[in-house]
């Protein structure tokens, strides 16, 4: 037998998992707890506590949380570089988690010491921000999907700096802030800047590999990222300036964003249409399908910002369907890929050559896959429509049934462990 | 059976397991070198750089070699030039390929 030579730039399977699975326990808080605040979210009390409470655990807690599991496993594989400091990645982890249920909890229960927690949340993320700098400090090659990600980053840096600042002036500590124009810029930064560069650059990276793409053109992401900066910077300056020219601005830059948005998704389709393989898993399907939501979802925010009636319920249901239809479906068929791939290594890594290894596909259940991708997708319709047509009946099914679905996507990510 | 023929059967055993096919139908086996004390040279590619199975795949290799008792020492060689292109894969991987 022959020692393996190890690049060691494999990460430490606990430390993306832990993330991972509290990302997963927050999805399913979330979801529990938007069905049992129905009457709100049909009321359009988007700020209310219990509201906040849900957006924060869908967000902070499932989002970031499991977008940060995810790095610590994909930044080595895509940048050849391992993870600058493995124990600071567990005590990051600690530090996040604590501050976001502390959040979630204060946002829900006491608005007062809210700050308090956004203070350590704000902390975890910093520890994250540090962790990744180091990282991708090393490699000497920078791509463009070097950009994009870094890019990400600093825009997650400036949603938590925006959210502490907004954090701090609720609590009354400092005095004089425009909220709105503040909570706006939050949304932007992390939802259009942080979440979507983030799923853009990694799937430059994903995509070629998972369909085994070749021979395929870098030159539209170049646009993809231009168009889509220029548009979140003239939808930012929009939400500090006065009308009329607010609306222009807000309305171009969005404009902007969607335009963007579809290059990506255009560039999307030519390298898959260089593909060589012809099945493509159900998860990784189901993410490229949210690449086409999220494109819709864009053009129905350009819409609301050139309709004159479209308010705040109007926004806020955009927004919540750009976080469910682009950015939660995104990561929830990403994971049925990326989780495969931590447990195979980490389980089979060793057998493979010695003995028979399952397949990576082998490891998922694809049909409960299928079934469980195209039940929520249907359910966010119903959502949507029950949102619209302020039907509490309709509202009940839809995310009765997104609940429900939840629950079943967590189990069937389980099972892949169990494997 | 040649020992040759030997390690290509064992090289077979170690899969892509994204892709479920085979290192040497996938092509990425660019030159095998067998000395008279048994001492093995592989150079060999990998379907992208940055392939996140490289360590595994690598591994695998060794795994397969080292149950051949008339291999005594192995050297891989990971290249990237020439980069690995869809026509290396053989026949029966194109086939494989499809069917899955």
């Amino acid at each position: 037998m022959f020692p393996n030579v190890n690049s060691d730039n494999a990460t430490d399977i606990r430390l993306p998992f832990s993330f991972i699975f509290f990302g997963l326990f927050s999805l399913n808080v979330a979801q529990w707890l938007i069905l049992f605040n129905g009457d709100l979210l049909l009321d359009g009390a988007f700020r209310s506590p219990s509201v906040w409470m849900a957006a924060h655990f869908l967000l902070l807690g499932w989002g970031v949380l499991t977008a940060m599991g995810a790095m610590y496993q994909l930044v080595p594989v895509a940048f050849i570089t391992e993870i600058w400091n493995e124990r600071l990645g567990f005590v990051q982890m600690g530090v996040t988690i604590i501050g976001v249920l502390g959040l979630a909890a204060a946002l829900g229960l006491n608005l007062k010491i809210a700050y308090i927690f956004g203070i350590i949340v704000v902390l975890g993320i910093l520890l994250f921000l540090f962790q990744m700098y180091k990282s991708l400090q090393k490699p000497k090659n920078k791509s463009i999907i070097t950009l994009f990600v870094g890019t990400a980053l600093g825009f997650l840096l400036i949603t938590v700096l925006l959210g502490l600042t907004l954090a701090l002036s609720l609590a009354g500590v400092i005095h004089g802030v425009n909220q709105t124009a503040l909570l706006k810029s939050h949304i932007l930064f992390g939802v259009a800047g942080w979440f979507t560069f983030l799923i853009f650059g990694f799937s430059y990276k994903l995509l070629p590999m998972f369909a085994l793409s070749h021979g395929f053109s870098m030159k539209l992401s170049n646009w993809t990222y231009g168009v889509y900066v220029s548009g979140m910077l003239l939808a930012l300056i929009s939400f500090y300036i006065s009308k009329p020219a607010q609306s222009i601005l807000f309305a171009l830059g969005m404009a902007l964003l969607a335009v963007g948005f579809t290059l990506f998704l255009k560039h999307m389709k030519h390298i898959l249409s260089k593909k060589l393989k012809k099945q493509l898993d159900k998860g990784f399907l189901f993410a490229i399908y949210a690449i086409t939501s999220g494109s819709v979802i864009y053009y129905a925010g350009v819409l609301a910002s050139l309709w004159p009636g479209a308010g705040f319920m109007t926004f806020a249901i955009i927004i919540y369907v750009f976080v469910m239809g682009w950015v939660t479906f995104s990561i929830m068929g990403y994971l049925f890929k990326i989780v495969p791939f931590l447990w195979w290594t980490h389980r089979y890594g060793d057998d493979i050559g010695k003995t028979n290894v399952p397949t990576m596909q082998e490891m998922t259940d694809e049909k409960a896959g299928a079934i469980v991708y195209k039940s929520v997708f249907v359910s966010l319709i119903v959502i949507i429509l029950s949102l619209v047509l302020r039907s509490e009946l309709l509202f009940y099914i839809g995310q009765g049934a997104m609940s429900v679905l939840i629950v079943w996507y967590t189990k069937l990510i389980v099972d892949i462990i169990r494997k | 059976m040649e020992l040759r023929d030997t390690i290509i059967a064992s090289l077979r055993n170690v899969i892509d397991p994204e892709l479920g096919i085979n290192i040497v139908d996938l092509g990425l086996i660019y030159d095998l070198q067998i000395d008279d004390e048994g001492k093995v040279y592989i150079e060999m590619t990998l379907t992208t750089p940055g392939c996140p199975m490289h360590d595994t795949i690598t591994g695998g290799v060794r795994n397969a070699l080292g149950l051949i008792p008339e291999v005594k020492d192995l050297d891989i060689n990971v290249v990237w030039d020439p980069p690995w292109s869809p026509e290396k894969i053989s026949e029966q991987g194109m086939s494989d390929l499809h069917n899955r």
